[in-house]
């Protein structure tokens, strides 16, 4: 059955990209968000994990048995803006409406600028 | 077996790289820096001092102005722009606050030095009275360290002027003038960088980011006092596992922090901005000069849509204030932010160039923040990654950008820039950034007085010769 919650559909579309355009946007910079499993939040919908590689997009449901690296939580009309690519991860954090824990900043904001790049990347 | 050998089974090994610091700041003279580098250092001086003038005319300036005076007084260095002189610390945060209050500053590598290390310098100097030789020396000092620290950090989680390095150079800088000795200049960096200042994101939309270089330089200057009377400091605080770097930094690559020290001069890669607003979004910025000079201000009400197409960063800094509750404009005009959160922001800074035909200070006055073409411009800006700007920046540091504009008719009109104007690979005469950056500040004989003497900083025998061309006579 078709995932249609905002971080179903949202990731499913972020993976697809990211799996034809991500190669891109890659630098030595951005890499430690690779490899990496992100858990995300919605409030109302069953938490989903993402991981990504050089190459490939990995979606899923969260295991809540194991822990991930960092986890990035917020409202249903933050993802919206989240996934459109008009806002990053990091505009809501500084809207203040997630959580920015100092031991996963910065793997957030790599994370951040490559969902966003990614996103208003031209197919 | 002793310590070193188990330190070196370990890989914990670890050059001396606070007294190596500490040696080539002790040592340097103007003599041993080759002619490119003291020509662009003076640059650098010239380029910065600009910056500040054009700074001091920003609100925020007034109040460091009068919230410094509790650091005391005496008559000591200069504020520049301003008629009256204050202790160096204060007078160090003074100019480097106004000297990135419409972030109008520099990078070296990828450390915006020029607003920690010129402020620096000049104030110490002037407390010193020492010659325009040494004042440059001392601020090339700064750049070769802050260069090989940012370099260090880079993989930590700051970036660009928000990388917490500067409390490592700004003592180094200071003591340099003061004539401290090795260990006394270690002793200065131990005590400037003991309580490591990192900066909290979130201040970067308010008057507040003013002090990523501003708290460093006062600091500097006190800490390099304090080992002048005998502090007693660590003599490895920049490289030890419990010290600044590791403090500030989830990973330091210490391979980075001697490398060429004395014989790469890191002070040659300075990029220096024509334009206020974050470095990202310069390109833009010229663009949209450009399409203002090929259609005129009164066109821009024929614009329907914005596209600015950039790398990944250039979105990541210009939306990161747009999520505020209210907006961010709503929070300025109530003063609750500043207009700092703009300096970022390259949709505002493009809309602000092309209804304006330039961008200075004044664009960054509510006046021109609220004017409604502007405003109705900022609200129409799009943004998407250009995939080759992209690579570009991450292989070669290409600030690239492309603005289109999208008329009612549907027509689209566009420019592109590769690379930033100041970049080292496309310089421009820094005299224009001071003169412009002087223009309501300082009357213009005194302001190419004032760039003159600059200009030629190494015949200087008192810096407070130059101070006194910085402080305006009546007009």
């Amino acid at each position: 059955m078709q995932d249609d919650t905002i971080l179903g559909t949202g990731l499913r579309t972020l993976a697809q990209r990211w799996e034809r355009n991500g190669y891109q946007l890659m630098s030595r910079r951005l890499e430690g968000a690779l490899g990496r499993e992100f858990r995300f939040e919605c409030a109302g919908e069953p938490a989903m994990s993402l991981m990504l590689t050089a190459k490939t997009a990995a979606i899923g449901p969260a295991d809540p048995a194991q822990p991930a690296y960092a986890t990035i939580a917020m409202g249903p009309g933050d993802w919206k803006q989240v996934f459109s690519g008009k806002w990053s991860v990091m505009t809501v954090i500084l809207g203040g409406r997630s959580n920015f824990p100092k031991h996963e900043r910065r793997y957030i904001m790599q994370l951040s600028m490559l969902m966003q790049a990614l996103l208003l990347l031209e197919a | 077996m002793g310590a070193s050998d188990i330190q070196q089974a370990q890989g914990l090994a670890r050059e001396p790289v606070t007294m190596e610091y500490a040696r080539f700041a002790a040592g340097l003279g103007y003599d041993a820096l080759p002619e490119a580098v003291a020509a662009v250092a003076k640059d650098q001086i010239l380029a910065t001092i600009g910056s500040c003038l054009a700074g001091s005319r920003m609100p925020g300036a007034e109040s460091l102005r009068r919230g410094s005076r509790i650091l005391g007084s005496g008559e000591a260095a200069t504020l520049f722009g301003l008629p009256e002189k204050v202790p160096a610390p204060a007078a160090a945060l003074y100019n480097a606050g106004t000297g990135q209050i419409i972030e109008w500053d520099d990078w070296v590598l990828i450390s915006h030095t020029g607003a920690c290390v010129v402020p620096t310098a000049f104030a110490t100097g002037e407390a010193c009275r020492s010659s325009g030789r040494d004042v440059v020396t001392a601020v090339v000092i700064g750049n070769e360290v802050a260069g090989r620290t940012s370099r260090a950090i880079q993989r930590g989680a700051y970036l660009g002027n928000g990388m917490p390095n500067h409390q490592a150079e700004a003592s180094l800088v200071a003591g340099h003038l003061m004539r401290l000795d090795p260990i006394a200049l270690a002793r200065s960096v131990s005590h400037s960088a003991y309580l490591a200042m990192e900066n909290c994101f979130l201040g970067w939309a308010s008057d507040s980011k003013v002090l990523v270089n501003g708290l460093p330089a006062m600091w500097g200057i006190v800490s390099a006092n304090l080992a002048k009377e005998g502090l007693i400091g660590n003599l490895d605080m920049i490289e030890h596992p419990a010290g600044y770097l590791a403090t500030v930094s989830e990973e330091v690559d210490h391979s980075e922090l001697l490398k060429g020290l004395g014989q790469d001069w890191y002070t040659l890669t300075l990029n220096t901005k024509r334009y206020p607003s974050c470095a990202y979004n310069l390109a833009a910025i010229e663009s949209a000069i450009t399409l203002n000079e090929r259609l005129g201000s009164e066109a821009t009400r024929r614009i329907r849509k914005i596209v600015i197409q950039c790398p990944g960063v250039t979105i990541y800094v210009s939306g990161r204030y747009h999520g505020f509750e209210p907006d961010i404009r709503e929070l300025i005009r109530d003063d609750k932010l500043s207009h700092m959160g703009l300096c970022f922001d390259a949709g505002y800074a493009v809309a602000a160039a092309l209804v304006d035909g330039k961008l200075t200070y004044k664009q960054f006055l509510k006046e021109r923040i609220f004017d409604p073409e502007v405003a109705r411009l900022h609200g129409i800006v799009e943004y998407r990654t250009d995939p080759d700007m992209q690579k570009a920046y991450y292989k070669d540091y290409q600030y690239g950008s492309r603005v289109e504009l999208h008329m009612e008719d549907g027509s689209v009109l566009h420019e592109e820039r590769k690379q930033l104007l100041g970049a080292r690979d496309r310089t421009f005469d820094h005299v224009e950034k001071f003169m412009e950056g002087a223009e309501d500040v300082l009357p213009h004989a005194q302001a190419c007085e004032a760039a003159e003497a600059l200009r030629s900083l190494e015949k200087v025998q008192d810096i407070n010769e130059v101070g006194a061309l910085l402080r305006p006579r009546n007009r």
